[in-house]
């Protein structure tokens, strides 16, 4: 064994040794500071020296967040700054210039670049040269010089401007100086609900969610104002992307929008509670609003013997207590009490539209068609008759496991332990398998280790450097080169599906940091998000037994128990 | 108690099925974390590695084997929790892969085996051989010295059946006969080459059975796709023991000679055992009775009728004009009473023993009439020059008992034999007064019977009856040897063929037909083709109830034939399955020719 | 269309196929011997695809298809395999040695084959009807804990009840149990023995202990029905990978008997 002061040793990996860009230069931190909004977020130097001290910790917290975590972006008349449906992290200040929402643009005018997997060529050469020892890292890789994230393609154009302008269904919003965009994707983890172009010659401050995160927790007024604004603004663009709204009159829409209410149970970091179940909506009580799921889960529970039994669950955009308000707006009384209760599970962000409101400004507008699909009487099953089905579900429901996009689940009554699935796992990352076959059970379900590409990750929630993100194409990824092994991750996952490795060298000996101890890094499924064949397990499964299946999807399950 | 294992990921580390080493403990169930390294060798002493910080040691132990641990290294900077090293196991996927070299090893092994050891190798022969083929010793014999490489390819050995199984035609053709394919969907592909191997029936190393004859079913049905029941979907018989008359050895029509001729000549009934053996043997025909037994009673006067007298003519002096002609010799005067043709036979001969038969070719087309040899042209004159110089010295020869010509063919031999010194000198002394006549001359007188004799300036033969042996030898000479005859041979043949001929062998016997030898061109032959076997004895009386008009009819109507054509189906009544078989075998035999040595 | 279905249509499939093989060679052929001959080379081919999905296995990053699709072509083409063979042979048992040893391991190959695949349908459900899963690479380490677990309850009522009778108990029958695995062919047909032998032992033992005794003797059990648990999962698994021991090797054995095979009908006939 060689001397322990003979391994290879790297700096530890920390917080900001990746600063979100090189450039950011103090000085241009400082004239930031003196503009709105970071201007009022510092607060009023006091006359007594202790709040001064106070104010300068939370200047120069500040000056630190803009210094690693934004970096000024220019742009160009046009050029487009976020695009519709894509996944982001960050938010952006508008410093300078202007910027025009677009909602809806055609997807081929937005120039959207393919994920980058790699070649066959190239991907047969990384198994070839897989290295045996397990966790091998090459040591240089690490090096902190140089800005490490990815960014959206540089400059790309929106062609024809005025077509898609016109296009638009009302005339498009404008933003200038001061205004802030895109903190809803990046604090609720969500697609971008809308496009950005800058009208003219722009500056823009973008900054990661982290520093987002930061600044909130910093500065009061700063979270009041990103709340009121979060709340319009994802708002309205909830509604227009739900069939019921689609069709309203401004107007209508716009008294919808004013009037409603936001109910919000448990924590958004809802991790850390995972197990509560609130009730929202009893069975029974009086139909008083309609209500909107904005993000979390909710499950639609129905009263039977001495409890009650899931119906089904609720995810984002699904709607509850339609049916009611359909059939007491025709005057049935029937539609007076909910049929169901809904209770959230962990936690769920939900609008509530008032019936009065709905009565006047939303149901006039809709088709005789729809309002007669709307209110079908729906016959809820026997839940003693379909054992398998519910009790299958009551198990999704109740580990959580409807989070996941892309589950892991072992089909036991095939599977043959044959490792197979590991294998071409192993195979496809560089020789480490990211899955344990392993996890809970449901009678011959089992649902493994993997990572379940949640719809809400709360992974991403403690992450200090963004290590782990979304992907493209909407898979969640860590990074290795700017992970710092913290175990935020791991420990936030609420279905271990996070593990923490120590990384090693070529020859098999940990590479140690500069007090000499191993290095950790998190690692999880990543859907062989760069590789050709993907997911490498489910390819390989010789018996069918694994797939991959989307539980937030409720038809999924159906599918999979015929 | 359950079984629920721990999933958090401070318990629950990776498995990894795909490393080769496995640590050596981890069959105890104290298996390190870390795992051997690429090589197979423990990695792992101690839980940490302890590092010096100021004047104090540290744990660094890995946060999954359980973070820093609570006492802490020794004074002496060794770990608090050493672990002896162990000894790595390779996986399990490795010692499989390890048994599958081992059993691709064996089967190279093997391979090598069929090639090193030598082609002599019992084991690798494929079953015992037909008893016939005991005295084989090696397995060189028939199949060379084969090895891995295509150079050294090993002859065929089924080119090698035919070196001892001899066959008189193409052994390794279709039925051992040239032909064009005519059967199943060869047909369409008009091969005339249709290499039919010994293997494709006759399977070696098969022990004794399987050498014999294969099953008809597999092997018939491989080329002849449309037979393949009888009688159903069997060929009808054509022509099958109802040739058109024209077509036969003997000019015999029965439908004529049982309507017409024998009811003319008031003879018996028409009986079918008169002239066909009554007695069936196995062969395929019933043989035919001789001449005598059957012909003779009413022709027998053809034989030694008409044309009886005037007999063939074997030799002729040629009357020349001897002013016309200059340097021709001692010859008699012209006799301006007879004709002096030149004898077909004669120039024939001549032909056959002389040089320049060419020139002898011409000489078949004119007669030698003395009066016309004026208007010859210079050509002619030399032709007749030769005929006349020939014909002197082949009498001079065959005169003289010491300088007989040489015979190799039975034609010329029965033909000399007649052309005997005694007869030729007695002649001599008949044609040229300064011969003398020798002792013992025969005497020509009446001759009623057959032989030869003199009339004029000509010696000519009567035949000794039916089937006369000089006619006989003749006409097969010149009929076998058809192919290549020349004009001289034609006209002979067409001379003894006649109608006008002595022996009127012609009006029975015909000729113009496809001949093999001499068997063939007098006697008839089955109409069957020589793939058929048929028997007529388990066909009549007593294991069977038909007489022979039951399947040979004589038909009136069909021109050309007088036999109708028989019926195929008829033959299922008892060719079927459960009774007689009906596969091919039973009619057919593959072997058109039998082998020489059977 | 359910699984019962689905087999019993693909299962048809393959004996049409071994039918037509049959009618088109038959056909196609002039004798028996060029019969066989091309069936030879069929089932050489057939053999070279069969062996090929072991090479699919091993390029898994390759978009040929998925390994599942492949397991069901590579199932009932060695079926169909085991048609051609005894059609190739014609009989049930070959002349000559090296045919016999050919016919002998290609039909090792398929029966394991045909065995492990039965094997491969049969234990998951019995792994699933008779508790939660194990990963087999971590039985050894259970079985110690179990181990462990038995023995610190046991020092630590030996300490408290003064009495051996449970230790010694121990000493006698459970421990040699527990320290490896026991019952394998008892487990591979799936028979409760194991279990209820323990139980009858449990049984018979309680009542010549005390109160407190009785307790930990409960615990002891339950430990002790775990470890049949896991006993029951080593013999399963080790039967669901030890058998393709058998088949591989002797497939690659058959596919280079088959190449001799080959290579002896081409120089020597």
């Amino acid at each position: 064994m060689t001397d322990v002061n003979t391994r290879t040793q790297i700096k530890r990996p920390k917080k900001w040794d990746h600063a979100f860009s090189a450039d950011m230069a103090p000085e241009q931190v400082d004239a930031l500071l003196k503009r709105e909004p970071f201007a009022s977020m510092i607060p009023p130097a006091p006359e007594s020296g202790a709040d001064d001290a106070k104010a300068e910790k939370v200047r120069v917290k500040i000056r630190d967040i803009l210094l690693n975590e934004s970096r000024l972006l220019n742009f160009d008349k046009d050029e487009i700054v976020v695009r519709q449906g894509d996944y982001g992290a960050t938010a952006y200040f508008i410093v300078s210039g202007n910027v025009s929402v677009l909602f809806n643009v055609d997807k081929s005018m937005l120039g959207r670049g393919q994920a980058t997997k790699k070649s066959l060529w190239s991907h047969f050469k990384r198994v070839l040269g897989n290295p045996d020892t397990p966790e091998a890292r090459d040591p240089e890789q690490y090096d902190p010089a140089g800005a490490t994230e990815d960014r959206l393609q540089q400059g790309v154009f929106l062609q024809d401007v005025p077509r898609v302008i016109a296009a638009q269904k009302d005339d498009p919003d404008e933003m200038g100086p001061g205004e802030i965009f895109g903190e809803i994707g990046a604090l609720s983890r969500s697609i971008r609900s809308a496009t950005i172009i800058a009208t003219r010659e722009t500056q823009l401050l973008e900054i990661k969610w982290q520093g987002l995160r930061d600044l909130i927790q910093v500065s009061k007024s700063f979270r009041e104002s990103v709340d009121k604004v979060y709340r319009e603004r994802s708002l309205r663009s909830l509604l227009l992307s739900l069939d019921l709204f689609q069709k309203l009159p401004e107007s209508a829409l716009q008294a919808l929008v004013d009037g409603a209410e936001f109910v919000s149970v448990g924590k958004r970091d809802w991790n850390t509670n995972a197990q509560d179940t609130t009730p929202i909506v009893n069975e029974g009580d009086y139909a008083s609003a309609l209500l909107i799921l904005r993000s979390g889960f909710a499950k639609k529970t129905k009263a039977y013997g001495h409890s009650e039994y899931t119906t089904s669950y609720l995810s984002k955009g699904d709607v509850f207590g339609l049916e009611e308000m359909l059939r007491a707006y025709q005057g049935d009384d029937s539609g007076n009490s909910y049929r169901h209760g809904i209770a959230a599970l962990g936690y769920t962000d939900m609008i509530s539209l008032p019936g009065s409101l709905c009565d006047r400004h939303l149901f006039p507008h809709l088709e005789a068609a729809a309002l007669d699909a709307h209110a079908q009487e729906s016959t809820p099953g026997d839940p003693l008759e379909d054992t398998k089905k519910n009790q299958l579900m009551d198990f999704f429901v109740d580990e959580r496991f409807i989070n996941g996009t892309e589950t892991m689940l072992i089909n036991l009554d095939r599977c043959t332990g044959c490792d197979d699935c590991v294998r071409a796992c192993a195979s496809n990352h560089d020789n480490n398998p990211r899955f344990i076959r392993h996890g809970k059970q449901f009678e011959n379900i089992m649902v493994a280790n993997a990572c379940m590409h949640c719809a809400d990750p709360v992974c991403m929630i403690g992450c200090p450097t963004g290590a782990i993100h979304r992907s493209e194409n909407g898979q969640v990824v860590i990074n290795d080169n700017t992970c710092i092994g913290c175990q935020t991750c791991a420990n936030s996952c609420p279905y271990d599906n996070i593990r923490m490795v120590e990384i090693r060298d070529r020859k098999g000996e940990y590479i140690l940091d500069e007090q000499m101890r191993p290095i950790n890094k998190a690692t999880k499924c990543d859907l062989c998000y760069d590789n050709p064949v993907a997911p490498a397990c489910q390819n390989a499964c010789p018996h069918d037994a694994l797939r991959r299946v989307n539980l937030a999807d409720e038809e999924a399950i159906k599918d999979w128990l015929k | 108690m359950s079984h629920e294992e721990d999933f958090g990921f401070r318990n629950s580390q990776y498995e990894r099925p795909n490393q080769k080493w496995v640590c050596g403990r981890q069959a105890e169930g104290n298996g390190c974390n870390r795992g051997p390294d690429g090589r197979g060798q423990c990695q792992t002493f101690s839980e940490c590695e302890p590092y010096k910080d100021g004047d104090r040691w540290h744990c660094n132990r890995p946060f999954t084997s359980g973070g820093k641990c609570e006492q802490g290294p020794l004074a002496d900077g060794q770990c608090c929790l050493s672990r002896p090293p162990c000894k790595p196991r390779v996986s399990q996927r490795t010692r499989r892969g390890r048994v599958v070299m081992a059993s691709g090893f064996l089967g190279l092994m093997v391979l090598a085996a069929l090639f090193l050891a030598g082609s002599d190798n019992a084991f690798f022969s494929p079953g015992p051989l037909t008893s016939g083929h005991a005295n084989i010793g090696s397995c060189q014999e028939c199949h060379g010295q084969a090895s891995l490489f295509p150079s050294d390819h090993a002859s065929d050995p089924s080119l090698l059946c035919a070196d001892c199984h001899e066959f008189s035609t193409a052994p390794l053709q279709a039925h051992n006969m040239s032909f064009t394919a005519t059967a199943g969907d060869l047909a369409s592909t008009g091969t005339t080459a249709t290499e039919h191997e010994c293997r494709s029936c006759h399977q070696e190393h098969d022990g004794d059975a399987a050498l014999q004859m294969a099953k008809a079913g597999q092997s018939c049905s491989g080329c002849h796709t449309e037979a393949l029941e009888f009688p159903r979907q069997h060929p009808a018989f054509n022509n099958l023991a109802a040739r058109p008359v024209a077509l036969r050895a003997i000019a015999f029509d029965h439908a004529t000679h049982q309507n017409r001729h024998f009811p003319d000549q008031d003879q018996a009934t028409f009986e079918c055992d008169q002239c066909h053996e009554p007695k069936a043997s196995s062969a395929g025909d019933l043989a035919l009775q001789s001449f005598e037994q059957s012909c003779s009673d009413c022709h027998q006067s053809d034989v030694t009728g008409e044309f009886f007298d005037a007999g063939l003519m074997l030799w002729s002096i040629p009357a020349i004009d001897p002013d016309r002609l200059s340097g021709t010799g001692e010859l008699p005067e012209a006799v301006y009473d007879e004709q002096a043709f030149v004898s077909p036979v004669q120039v024939w001969l001549l032909n056959k023993l002389g040089s320049a038969p060419e020139q002898l070719e011409a000489m078949v087309n004119f007669d030698l009439n003395p009066l016309d040899t004026e208007d010859f042209t210079a050509s002619q004159k030399r032709q007749v020059e030769y005929y006349v110089k020939e014909s002197q010295a082949l009498l001079g020869s065959l005169r003289n008992p010491n300088d007989r010509p040489t015979a190799n063919e039975p034609a010329i031999e029965a033909l000399l034999a007649q052309l005997s010194p005694k007869q030729m000198q007695t002649a001599e002394a008949h044609w040229f007064e300064d011969q003398p006549l020798p002792d013992d001359a025969p005497y020509y007188g009446d001759l009623t019977d057959g032989g030869t004799f003199i009339r004029g300036f000509t010696l000519r033969y009567r035949p000794s009856g039916h089937a006369d042996p000089l006619l006989k030898a003749l006409i097969e000479d010149l009929v076998i040897n058809r192919a290549n005859a020349n004009a001289v041979d034609q006209l002979l043949l067409q001379d003894l063929l006649s109608e006008e001929m002595a022996g009127q062998c012609g009006r029975c016997h015909q000729v113009d037909r496809q001949v093999v030898d001499a068997n063939d061109l007098w006697t008839p032959t089955s109409s069957a083709s020589p793939l058929t076997l048929f028997s007529h004895r388990p066909h009549m009386p007593p294991l069977a109830d038909q007489q022979c008009v039951d399947c040979h009819t004589i038909d009136l109507e069909e021109p050309q034939h007088d036999f109708g054509q028989m019926d195929i189906q008829q033959c299922g009544d008892c060719h079927q399955k459960g009774k007689v078989e009906n596969d091919c075998l039973q009619c057919h035999k593959y072997h058109a020719h039998p082998k020489t040595d059977d | 269309m359910n699984q019962t279905l689905k087999r019993s249509l693909k299962l048809l499939v393959t004996a049409a196929a071994l039918i037509l093989v049959y009618f088109v060679l038959r056909h196609l052929t002039r004798s028996d011997f060029q019969f066989n001959y091309a069936l030879g080379w069929l089932l050489f081919g057939c053999l070279l695809f069969l062996v090929c999905f072991n090479w699919r296995k091993k390029l898994n990053f390759l978009p040929i298809g998925k390994a599942a699709t492949w397991a069901q072509i590579h199932y009932y083409l060695g079926l169909l395999t085991l048609g051609l063979m005894f059609l190739h042979i014609e009989t049930l048992w070959p002349n000559g040695w090296f045919e016999r040893l050919l016919f002998v391991s290609l039909s090792i190959s398929l029966l394991s084959g045909l065995m492990g695949l039965l094997v491969s349908r049969i234990y998951p459900p019995i792994l699933v009807k008779r508790g939660p899963q194990v990963l087999y690479e971590r039985i050894p380490r259970y079985r110690r804990e179990v181990r462990q677990q038995v023995e610190d309850l046991l020092t630590e009522t030996v300490r408290v009840t003064k009495r051996t009778s449970l230790a010694d108990f121990y000493e006698a029958k459970l421990e040699p149990f527990l320290l490896s695995q026991q019952n394998f062919i008892h487990h591979a047909f799936d028979s409760a023995a194991p279990a209820h032998y323990w139980r009858r032992e449990f049984q018979a033992i309680r009542s010549y202990l005390s109160e407190g005794e009785q307790k930990s003797l409960d615990q002891i059990e339950q430990l002790t029905q775990r470890k049949v648990n896991l006993d029951l999962n080593a013999s399963l698994y080790q039967i669901m990978r030890y058998w393709l021991f058998v088949h591989i090797p002797f497939s690659y054995l058959t596919l280079f008997l088959a190449i001799t095979h080959g290579i002896q009908i081409e120089q020597f006939s």
